[in-house]
């Protein structure tokens, strides 16, 4: 993000001289006492600094910069890691990569290529994907050529990334393109369907975590992750001794051998490597015996001793002695991030003995086991990362594949032409193998033997806050089933960073997180830059200390991304400087440095995957933002970056905040202490928890249960709903903007895109149809348009092309030209073409498409006459509903895969009937229990009668305050006529919103004197009355109603199916069996279960005890003893099958006795 | 109406008391009161006034009727009278992006000014006449305004970007045009909004107007709302004066309180209050309820603790202001007869059946 000539400046010495004088400078003047009495004065508004960080980054910021990173950086650092194809039959043969680069989205039909946009491929069903271009350098025979912008294979291109069209469009252009400006892009587009890449989390790679495990025992344990391989080596202290135990080795390798191995050979040595302290000499004393035992001196022994105990998975392969075979895992395997230069262990052996020091340290009950759910120890994965792994496996696949085909047709002696391998790139291999993770989300890399599923999910368009919702997920790699309660509970470091209120319920609660608003995932940055600085800065290389030297606590050790830089002799210095270089643009912003005192030991990092916050910088006791700079981001005149550009404001990371001290307002900043000031409390919320009013009065399960329910609120999704064709969409037809908004709605825009309809709610009891939270809606206002919403649904089918040249076919439906009464009315929709009319009303049972497939699809026709004369079948859709729907629109498109594809979206239009759900901001949803007409509702003195009753027994146990205050809030602001703000840790005062009810003429407390619409009569209490903002949620009654008395029976058993999309039985269970076995109602069992069933008259030999034909007993060779008996189908079923086993069931039978 | 304690709904700070009225003609029976309905007597309480009439809004005031009655009425202004309103919509182009059944209910909610008893009812399946239907019919193109500023707002840069119900044109059947003249029949307000256009979208519809009333569909109820409230009355049970009086003076947001000088008070002493007799010094200030009809019952005066002992809240049982907010389908002064006709006949239909 730095600039790169500016970096370069600072790296001269000169330069930072001057730089760090200022700095001295400016701490003097910390010195100043004066200024430290000052009055702090307050930034009004600080939270404007909020939108402008997401007008900068948007909403979904973390998706495309990581995307952005993959496609500018890290394929051309994959390409160059792997630039090189040769061939064994033929040595002079290469094939170069000489660079790569993406093309703009497009498609090749029939030769032709074209540009297209995210809507095309919507409609289409196609992959929004662009070509990815190299250039090579190879040789065709003795030549040596040069090609550029050859295509390998088609990259998925994320929506609204740098390579997407969408980019830099505004509102009007993007319009035209059939796409909603509002719309957060971030996803991808895979065969029409829109995925998104789910944010996973990991346990960071490449850092030391002191655990227990399973048996008890503390355990140092670094997961090694390198381009090349991913490695797990634990330290483990079992015993008194510590063992080296990694997958490579069959046995635990005691460490003194280990140190032995890596060339330091005496043991005085590695006692100061570790650490003289008498604590450590002591607990140390076990692993020197050990190795004695062993009969270990030597490296050489040690050597042996390994290589005797290393895995070998490579079968076949060169075998190299056992000493080499120590050496090679010791260098590549091992804690294979720590890199080894030409054998030379030091670095290895300095970084093993800094873990054998902190496992030490645990052990010796001088500090506690790090907390694995701490958030500084996690990473989190997004898309650029995730597919930079599957790009990386697909193109050394590539690569091989080329290589194969190079030596199959090289080591043939005699070619007809000349080997061009270019000719030989199949894009097939990389572009389906992208497609196909995405588009079903597992994701298979063969590297690092990784399986995974469920990577990505379709982006839900149920409602805006759904999708967004689903941008900002992040799901975490444990397993659903196990019990922890750690990694499900909220850990104090991810405040601000993750919603502490959104997260399902269930299985994955605590497992599946959301990121809050103002929180940051940082891409990698480069090491080189950083890594000259600090030896600038004073860093010296660990390997020119001794031992001794090393554990000095005065001497910090400095860690970059997990590697040991060195040593720097004033941590603190070292520190302040670096924050200050940072500051000044020197370095990207996202670097941190992290001050661990206890293990004296400053932890740098820019790698990827951290999550971070921006916060303001306190310096001297004051905020260095000031009202001046919030009034110029307000006119506009600046922005964030420059904010952070000027050092106002900067990133800090979970592992830095340690090193802060975070006021959360200007009263709270104590002189001399505080270093950062927090922006605003609401950004700790995320996307769903931020619509809800008032959340900080409510109990906390509450605003969890609104952060779910909120996704499942219809209203509108995008300013594009009607030109898409989802399977399955909800829209709300008067969605209304919330009378009391939060900061986060217009953040969001949630406001632009809402999800629901402001009610006058009356909290009161009425008629008993209110029960259990149910609400009682009033008939005029459902008349009027409340909560009338629309649902779409998409009706595909495609016309196949079958083998032998013939293929399906919409023609005219046979009612244009003859047909009775009924098959007219059957296809009364339909038009001449066999599509339905748009705008045309279809009832069920009516076809909307009349499609014939040809009867002969198997032989070879031969000529084109035989394929006009295949005759066809007719296979028309009848549409399946409870209710008439109307044709929305008809889409005829074709896409490669497909002859031709075909969409029809029905529409059906609702309004609110009994039992669909409606619920709060507040988490509190009802279904609907009675609507009664206006004239029987009360109403106050003003005339007004409410939306919606909910009654009182909804509150007490609830304890959703905020509810009440969003009624008092809308009340007050319907009746000033403007909006009122329900800000997390803000929003307008109760004070403020009930003394205007009462200039108003209302009532202070907000209860109305009601009169029954029935009796005439003023009610005998007052009612709690106003404006609540209602959503109606998903789940309707018409979808789910069923009843059966007869219908369908499922083939083998006869008894009826199941499920109400098959039109199935209501299932008496086994509990409801129990119930009636209980009761002793043996007739009414013998109903449900039988004759209900699957009642079968079955013909029995009473001779042989078998179920026969009703005439013939094959068995005895007679007919004179069967008799009819019923049972059910199942059991005769039973019966037949354990016959075919061989067994032979007996029914016997005794003549029953009527009386 | 028997005792005064009866007359009134008491205004408590946490509820209203005494809300329920007797109406059982038993009700007095043991203490030899016979309580049942007297025509006379009703007659000779009832008085009617109209206190304001802006042509949409009517407020009426009613003493001497009790709160079955007047609601009765108020059930019958909002579902039982009956209105023409658009039902039936035959849509034969609509390219806007408003779907065919949205369109067609919001033309439903447009009043339409009609006088319904020169029509009849229409039954499912008639051939729509000009006794029973009316037609309007809606015919609009957006274009491009040529002669538009660039970058304009779209109500100028396009004509017809917005539909309002003046562009529903009565198509009348038969002799109607003779019957009810040219602009007998037609939308209520002429800029209700019904869709936006953008160029090239166009609406082609026909509606009819069926006669219906609101118990079925709002559509046809001829008023936005009807409702009633009942007179408050505001009392001082005890005298308060001085700083108090400042107080209760300034709580009151409807300003239903004054303060006034002993003095000038003697003089008149045409406030009579119980507690008057009690001496007053010179200077005193003294609160009057000025204007009790200003009460909107918000109960700021007795909020505070031990108000309620000093102010009493109560409202007059049968005395009633009735506010009738018609559409307009009907001119508003006529609701409230035509309620009272509507309400006759069902009378004399319950007297029928009992015969």
């Amino acid at each position: 993000m730095w600039n790169e000539s500016q970096q370069n400046d600072v790296f001269q010495e000169e330069n930072l001289k001057n730089l760090l004088k200022e700095t001295l400078f400016e701490k003097e003047q910390l010195d100043n006492e004066e200024q430290l009495r000052k009055p702090i004065k307050s930034i009004t508004e600080k939270w404007l600094l909020v939108p402008a960080f997401l007008k900068l980054k948007g909403l979904v910021k973390q998706h495309i910069e990581s995307f952005n990173f993959l496609i500018e950086k890290e394929l051309s650092k994959i390409v160059a890691a792997n630039d090189k194809v040769t061939c064994d039959a033929d040595q002079s043969f290469y094939l170069r990569y000489l660079g790569i680069r993406v093309g703009t989205p497009s498609i090749e039909e029939d030769l032709v290529v074209s540009k297209i946009t995210p809507q095309e491929c919507r409609l289409r069903d196609l992959t929004y994907a662009a070509p990815i271009y190299v250039d090579v350098r190879y040789t065709r025979g003795k030549e040596v050529l040069i090609r550029k912008d050859v295509s390998i294979g088609r990259i998925p291109i994320m929506l609204r990334s740098s390579h997407c069209i969408l980019t830099g469009k505004n509102d009007s252009e993007l319009a035209s393109l059939g796409e909603c400006p509002l719309d957060p892009g971030g996803y991808f587009i895979i065969r029409g369907t829109e995925r998104v890449v789910l944010i996973q989390e990991q346990l960071s790679k490449n850092r030391i975590i002191i655990e227990e495990d399973k048996k008890g025992n503390y355990c140092a344990t670094v997961t090694s992750s390198t381009h090349e391989r991913k490695s797990r080596t634990s330290l483990v202290y079992k015993s008194n001794n510590i063992y080296l135990r990694h997958n490579s080795f069959v046995d635990d390798i005691p460490i003194w051998i280990v140190f032995k191995a890596l060339e330091v050979e005496s043991d005085q040595e590695i006692v100061q490597l570790i650490g003289s302290e008498p604590v450590f000499v002591q607990a140390l004393l076990p692993c020197i015996e050990e190795c004695i035992s062993r009969h270990v001196q030597t490296r050489n022994e040690a050597l042996e001793y390994i290589g005797s105990r290393v895995r070998l998975y490579r079968k076949g392969y060169l075998r190299r002695s056992t000493i080499e075979e120590a050496q090679e895992v010791l260098a590549s395997v091992v804690l294979s991030h720590i890199p080894t230069y030409q054998h030379n262990f030091r670095n290895k052996s300095i970084y093993l003995a800094f873990m054998v020091r902190r496992l030490l340290t645990v052990a010796e009950n001088l500090t506690t086991v790090d907390d694995k759910d701490y958030y500084g120890n996690k990473r989190l994965e997004l898309a650029g990362q995730l597919l930079s792994l599957l790009f990386e496996d697909l193109f050394k696949k590539f690569n091989a594949d080329l290589k194969r085909h190079a030596d199959m047709v090289l080591s043939k002696p005699n070619r007809a032409a000349q080997f061009d391998i270019v000719k030989c790139m199949r894009p097939d291999t990389i572009s389906l193998g992208l497609e196909n993770a995405i588009g079903t989300g597992n994701w298979t890399v063969k590297r690092f033997r990784m399986h995974r599923a469920g990577i990505t999910q379709v982006l839900s368009r149920l409602s805006y806050i759904a999708a967004l919702g689903m941008m900002t997920r992040i799901t975490s790699q444990f397993e659903k089933t196990r019990k922890i309660s750690g990694p499900r509970s909220l850990q104090g470091s991810q405040w601000g960073l993750l919603c502490p209120s959104d997260t399902p319920e269930g299985e994955s609660c605590g497992l599946v997180k959301n990121l809050a608003l103002t929180a940051h995932i940082t891409t990698d940055a480069e090491e080189e830059p950083l890594i000259r600085l600090c030896y600038i800065l004073g860093v010296e290389d660990a390997a020119l200390f001794s031992g001794d030297e090393l554990n000095n606590p005065l001497h910090f050790r400095i860690f970059l991304n997990g590697k040991l830089l060195g040593i720097h002799r004033n941590a603190s210095y070292f520190a302040s400087v670096f924050r200050f270089l940072r500051r000044r643009g020197a370095m990207g912003e996202f670097v941190s440095i992290f001050v661990n005192d206890l293990e004296s030991v400053v932890y740098l990092s820019c790698d990827s995957g951290r999550i971070c916050r921006p916060l303001i910088i306190v310096e001297n006791g004051h905020s260095k933002v000031t009202q001046q700079h919030i009034e110029q981001l307000e006119q506009n005149q600046l922005q964030f970056m420059d904010l952070v550009q000027q050092g106002l404001v900067e990133y800090l990371d979970v592992n830095e905040e340690n090193n802060a001290l975070i006021a959360l307002s200007e009263e709270n900043i104590e002189p001399c202490r505080t270093t950062h000031l927090e922006i605003s409390p609401l950004a700790i919320l995320g996307v769903c928890a931020g619509v809800i009013p008032y959340p900080h009065h409510n109990q906390s399960p509450r605003n969890t249960y609104q952060c779910a329910m909120g996704k499942q609120a219809i209203g509108f999704i995008g300013c594009n709903q009607h030109l898409r064709t989802d399977t399955l969409l909800y829209l709300l037809t008067y969605a209304q903007k919330p009378l009391v908004s939060t900061k986060t709605i217009s953040f969001i825009k949630y406001d632009e895109l809402p999800g629901g309809q402001n009610a006058i709610v009356a909290v009161m009891s009425y008629s008993g149809y209110d029960i259990e939270d149910a609400l009682i809606l009033n008939r005029s206002s459902l008349d009027r348009g409340y909560g009338r919403c629309c649902v779409v649904r998409k009706h595909a089918f495609s016309l196949r092309r079958y083998p032998n040249g013939t293929c399906d076919r919409v023609c005219r439906p046979p009612s244009f030209t003859e047909g009775s009464e009924r098959t007219h009315m059957k296809f009364s929709c339909l038009e001449e073409d066999g599509l339905p009319k748009v705008g045309g009303r279809l009832s069920p049972g009516q076809a909307y498409v009349y499609k014939e497939t040809p009867t002969d699809t198997m032989t070879t026709m031969t000529s084109q006459q035989s394929i006009q004369q295949v005759g066809y079948r007719p296979q028309p859709f009848f549409y399946k509903g409870p209710d008439d729907a109307i044709i929305d629109r008809v889409v005829v498109t074709s896409n490669p895969s497909t002859h031709s594809l075909i969409k029809v979206m029905i529409r059906e239009t609702r309004t609110p009937e009994i039992g669909d759900k409606f619920s709060s901001r507040h988490g509190q949803k009802g279904v609907c229990g009675l609507i009664v007409p206006q004239e029987d509702m009360p109403f106050n003195e003003q005339g007004i009668c409410p939306d919606i009753i909910m009654n009182p027994h909804g509150f007490p146990s609830r304890m959703t305050v905020g509810k009440l205050l969003e009624l008092m809030a809308g009340k007050a602001g319907v009746l000033s006529g403007e909006f009122r703000d329900g800000t997390a840790f803000d929003g307008d005062p109760l004070e403020d919103c009930a003394s205007l009810l009462a200039q108003h003429g209302f009532s202070y407390t907000g209860k109305d004197i009601l009169y029954s619409g029935m009796t005439g009569e003023p009610l005998q209490a007052y009612v709690f009355m106003g404006p609540i903002y209602y959503q109606k949620l998903k789940h309707m009654v018409k979808d789910k109603m069923h009843a059966r008395a007869r219908g369908p029976r499922a083939v083998l058993t006869r008894q009826p199916t199941e499920g109400r999309s098959r039109d199935g039985g209501l299932r008496l269970g086994e509990m409801e069996r129990d119930c009636l076995i209980g009761y002793g109602a043996s007739m009414l069992i013998m109903e449900r279960l039988m004759h209900s069933s699957d009642a079968f008259v079955a013909y029995v030999c009473k001779q042989c005890g078998l179920i026969v034909s009703k005439d013939w007993c094959p068995t005895c060779g007679n007919a004179l003893q069967i008799r009819p008996l019923k049972i059910p189908y199942a059991c005769k079923l039973l019966f037949q099958e354990l016959q075919s086993m061989n067994i032979w069931p007996k029914i016997v039978l005794e003549e029953w006795n009527a009386n | 109406m028997s005792t005064s304690h009866h007359r009134y709904v008491h205004i408590g700070s946490q509820a209203p008391t005494n809300t329920q009225g007797i109406y059982a003609s038993s009700a007095y029976r043991a203490i030899g009161i016979d309580h049942s309905f007297n025509l006379e007597t009703f007659l000779d309480h009832l008085q009617l006034q109209l206190v304001k009439n802006t042509g949409e809004d009517i407020i009426l005031e009613l003493l001497g009727v009790e709160a079955p009655l007047i609601n009765a009425l108020r059930r019958i202004l909002i579902a039982e009278i009956p209105t023409m309103a658009i039902e039936c919509v035959l849509i034969s182009d609509n390219t806007s992006v408003i779907h065919d059944e949205i369109l067609a209910h919001r033309l439903g909610l447009v009043p339409i000014q009609a006088d319904p008893e020169s029509f009849q009812d229409y039954h499912k399946g008639e051939e729509p006449q000009e006794n029973n239907t009316i037609v309007f019919k809606l015919q609009v193109e957006c274009k491009q305004n040529p002669q538009a500023r660039p970058g304009a707002e779209p109500e100028e840069s396009y004509i017809n970007s917005h539909v309002y119900s003046r562009d529903l044109i009565w198509e009348p059947l038969g002799n109607q045009l003779a019957k009810f003249g040219k602009n007998g029949i037609r939308p209520v307000s002429e800029d209700i909004l019904i869709a936006k256009l953008r160029p090239k979208q166009r609406i082609e519809l026909e509606a009819r107007c069926i006669k219906g009333i609101g118990k079925e569909h709002a559509k046809w109820s001829p008023v936005a709302t009807a409702y009633y409230a009942m007179l408050p009355k505001v009392e001082l049970l005890q005298d308060i004066v001085d700083e108090e009086a400042q107080q209760l003076v300034q709580k009151c947001p409807m300003k239903v309180f004054d303060l006034e000088d002993m003095a000038e008070k003697r003089d008149s002493s045409l406030v009579a209050n119980k507690e008057q007799q009690q001496p007053f010094s010179s200077h005193v200030v003294v609160a009057k309820v000025a204007e009790p009809r200003r009460c909107t019952m918000c109960r700021e005066c007795i909020r505070e603790e031990g108000w309620d002992k000093k102010v009493k809240l109560s409202k007059v049982r049968d005395h009633f202001f009735l506010s009738i907010e018609g559409t307009g389908a009907i001119p508003t002064e006529q609701l409230f007869p035509r309620a009272l006709k509507v309400l006759r006949n069902k009378c004399d239909m319950l007297l029928s059946f009992l015969d």
